[in-house]
């Protein structure tokens, strides 16, 4: 008879290498940066400008320019450069960020020569059709009404201008009447400043042989010459952060509310910030963590409840989100109170401790696995400014980090009191 | 092509073992044969209110979630009409971990009153938040009890009602554990850099003693040829009017599968197919619009769908898809079209193959539904369809008199 009651002896994690992305040389001040880690004929090639929605005059101006540059070039209509990536069975795909936007490439190798130069084509020169922009817009004013009637989009769309307030850049909240506001000439006048003759950093994953890299090269080399970077100057990052400030959005019929909280966090680069990310971990960063364990394990008032932490270049913030039934919302919320309230006042146990950095280094080590993961982790700190110690840095916290100094983050940084929150269906 | 090892133990599970030296991490899978469609019609949800119960420990351990996270792990799982699926991955030096939990799970649940009890409160809640506080979010309950008169598709796997899952009792819950969560029923499949022979150690250890279950039978009721056009019209509280219609197909493992989801791609698959030129440019009736297969093992649905523009009406937006799919019954689709679809399955297979989670369950899956092999078989059935293919399973499947159609009106539109 096999013992069934204790767990079979496993070594635990040790160290494990990162597998890292290398840079590769480009004209400035473009850059490069690639992973070669798979025999599948595999390659993703993914463009950043720094023309996040947090450089934008007006709202929704930056995601609409993002959106739009697969909708028609001087060479070509939206329906050739569908037909030409479709064709190939490739991905081409836009993303918008706060601090940057995104074009993404999904191919088979063979296909990349092909290709890549039409991606840059659209960097260069989009045309942004009137006809394209008018049914843009008509298609976000249509999912908007449909997304009004989601009680979680109502807290997450009054976020932003709640949490930063309505002048800051990182305010991202939208209403209906901004698609009005925007025109065309605004697409353009962004497009101009923000893409056409802007530095681009380049990351490259899949299998990547000198043949790749030289073909990105090429074609990069005869980019026109790149303008003056722009700096933040003019932007507004004065945060006008309430503490405690409470938001209730009635949405009649609804059977489930959902609640959105948040507060201000030490950025990703800072001392505190491991820790805060596994006290974030702990209580509500995992299946396992204190929320989880109350309001669905325990109490079966939700679905599920997370929480996590949004690092930004000029900013970081903790957010947590669920839904519940409308019956609980005014206990979830009291339990939420409890569980940040027990955090702030007692010790976590040795056991939960331990389990919590264990189960961190096994995500850390999985949100490594294979090449395009892998250079998302590298995107991650270097769009802001950080280089692999940090990952080092990470680990060597996370391994040592004892209760008593949790406990002092705790009281620090997360006080149920401070939060902002916001409630839309019934409380 | 993903290479693999195929045992089985002496109490019917079957076991696939497949080598990938290029990570540090181990995934587990395992599939069980049942799903919504092994259900009592008058106790439906059963089976995904189940899987919750599956993680409400085990016999010997408490917790199936915290040995595993102590060490580095992650798991999750999800429930079809047709099979439950668990997996996990962990670090290769724990692996061990993995066949402790899964086979203690296997061989007795803890049937704990609370877990129940719990667990049935978080399924009404995933209820709400997924399908009645969302908008649009009853259509599946609504089409497919149309589409369907006797074969258990006819309900959604979250349940015909919340009534259902208030109702669970635990002698249910128990008598479903030892009819269908038995290793004769089920596919373990382990991807990473392990051997046949360390896998084969590890499931003999740990699954060997589980005493095998009763062989299954099933028959499911059959759907009779449909002969008539159906038709349901809603009022719901929705922005948008919007459209389904539901055709019947053919089953998972009949050699038209392929074409009918090749089909669907040419349809509505990326901005230069056929729906979005011609239906969301060119007519401009739908702000969004969809062509899909359900990927059912019995004979599934084929269905279109979309959210209308406000100029438009909903007779326009029908008369426009029913166009659509005479315009492929008369005058079939270009080669040029179907042979763009087939690179995007390449490109799409080829890249599901970097991550070792989707190896293992792919090959689990595959050997539920027939055999592991399919995996690799795949490519070559997508690449077999000719267009002249297309235009047949239109001709014999896409006519109106076997369809389903839900007109889901808007209020605020009427």
């Amino acid at each position: 008879m096999i013992d069934r009651n204790t767990p079979p002896q496993v070594a635990l994690i040790k160290d494990f290498t990162f597998v890292k992305a290398k840079t590769f040389d480009l004209n400035a001040p473009h850059k490069g940066f690639y992973i070669d880690a798979t025999d599948q004929e595999i390659v993703k090639v993914e463009l950043i400008l720094k023309a996040g929605y947090r450089e934008q005059k007006k709202p929704m101006q930056a995601a609409a320019v993002n959106k739009l540059l697969l909708e028609g070039t001087k060479h070509r209509s939206a329906m050739e450069i569908a037909s030409l990536f479709e064709g190939k069975g490739a991905f081409l795909d836009t993303d918008i960020h706060a601090d940057y936007a995104s074009l993404v490439l999904h191919c088979l190798s063979r296909h990349l020569d092909e290709l890549f130069p039409l991606v840059l084509e659209m960097l260069n020169d989009a045309s942004f059709p009137e006809e394209e922009w008018l049914d843009f817009k008509q298609n976000k004013l249509n999912q908007f009404s449909i997304k009004q009637e989601k009680v979680s989009f109502l807290t997450k769309n009054a976020f932003a201008v709640n949490f930063f307030g309505k002048a800051h850049a990182y305010n991202n909240s939208l209403s209906k009447s901004d698609f009005d506001a925007l025109s065309r000439e605004d697409l353009l006048e962004f497009y101009e400043q923000h893409y056409v003759g802007n530095p681009i950093t380049v990351l490259l994953s899949g299998k990547v042989k000198s043949r790749e890299l030289d073909l990105i090269k090429q074609h990069l080399g005869g980019w026109k010459k790149p303008k003056a970077k722009n700096n933040n100057e003019g932007l507004n990052f004065n945060s006008t952060f309430q503490k405690g400030l409470e938001l209730n959005i009635e949405k009649e019929g609804a059977s489930q509310s959902a609640i959105r909280m948040g507060l201000p966090m030490p950025q990703k680069g800072s001392a505190d910030f491991p820790k805060v990310f596994l006290a974030n971990t702990l209580l509500g960063g995992f299946f396992g963590s204190r929320l989880m364990s109350n309001l669905r394990e325990d109490k079966g008032y939700t679905y599920g409840i997370g929480s996590g932490i949004v690092n930004l270049e000029m900013a970081a913030y903790w957010f947590l989100t669920t839904e519940v039934g409308v019956e609980h919302t005014a206990n979830s919320l009291k339990e939420i109170k409890v569980e940040m309230q027990k955090l702030n006042e007692t010790e976590v146990e040795e056991e939960e401790l331990q389990l919590v950095k264990s189960y961190l280094q096994g995500t850390l080590m999985r949100n490594f696995d294979g090449p395009f993961q892998a250079m998302d982790r590298f995107k991650s700190i270097h769009l802001l400014g950080l280089d692999y110690s940090y990952y080092e840095n990470f680990v060597q916290q996370i391994k040592t980090i004892e209760a008593k100094e949790l406990l002092a983050i705790y009281r620090q940084y997360f006080k149920f009191e401070n939060t902002l929150k916001i409630i839309a269906g019934k409380k | 092509m993903i290479e693999f090892d195929r045992f089985v133990l002496p109490n019917g599970l079957k076991v696939i073992v497949h080598h990938d030296v290029s990570t540090p991490m181990v995934a587990v899978n395992l599939t069980y044969a049942v799903g919504a469609r092994d259900e009592n019609p008058e106790k439906t949800g059963f089976a995904h209110l189940f899987e919750h119960l599956m993680f409400g420990g085990s016999k010997n351990i408490p917790s199936y979630d915290k040995p595993l996270q102590s060490v580095g792990g992650e798991n999750n799982a999800f429930t079809s009409n047709d099979l439950t699926n668990y997996y996990l991955t962990l670090p290769k030096s724990s692996l061990e971990i993995a066949f402790w939990l899964e086979s203690d799970r296997m061989k007795e649940l803890a049937f704990s009153e609370r877990s129940l009890e719990v667990q049935r409160q978080v399924v009404i809640e995933e209820f709400k938040q997924r399908y009645i506080n969302q908008p649009y979010g009853d259509v599946h309950s609504l089409l497919r009890p149309l589409a369907y008169l006797k074969h258990p598709y006819r309900w959604p796997t979250i349940g015909k009602e919340i009534k259902h899952i208030e109702e669970a009792s635990m002698q249910e819950v128990k008598d479903f554990f030892y009819k269908f969560y038995r290793p004769n029923n089920a596919v373990l499949s382990v991807a990473g850099n392990v051997s046949r022979k360390e896998i084969e150690e590890l499931s003999t250890k740990w699954f060997a003693d589980i005493p095998q279950g009763k062989e299954l039978e099933r028959n499911y009721p059959k759907e009779e040829q449909q002969l008539q056009a159906r038709e349901l019209v809603v009022e719901r509280e929705v922005p948008l009017h919007a459209v389904y219609r539901a055709y019947h197909m053919v089953d998972r493992l009949h050699p038209d599968y392929h074409a009918f989801d090749l089909l669907s791609d040419i349809l509505s698959r990326g901005n230069s197919s056929r729906f979005h030129q011609h239906l969301i440019k060119g007519k401009r009736i739908f702000n969004e619009v969809n062509a899909y297969i359900g990927g059912d093992l019995d004979a599934g649905l084929f269905t279109l769908s979309g959210f209308i523009n406000p100029a438009k009406s909903m007779e326009e937006a029908i008369e426009a898809l029913q166009a659509e799919i005479e315009s492929v019954q008369e005058g079939g689709v270009k080669h040029e079209e179907l042979a763009k679809v087939k690179n995007k399955v390449e490109a799409t297979l080829a890249f599901a193959q970097t991550s070792i989670l989707n190896k293992a369950m792919g090959l689990g899956i595959a050997e539920v539904i027939q055999k592991a092999e399919l995996v690799n078989e795949e490519l070559e059935a997508y690449r077999k369809v000719s267009t002249e293919d297309l235009k047949r399973i239109a001709q014999e499947y896409l006519s109106v008199d076997q369809s389903s159609t839900l007109q889901y009106r808007s209020k605020q539109q009427a």
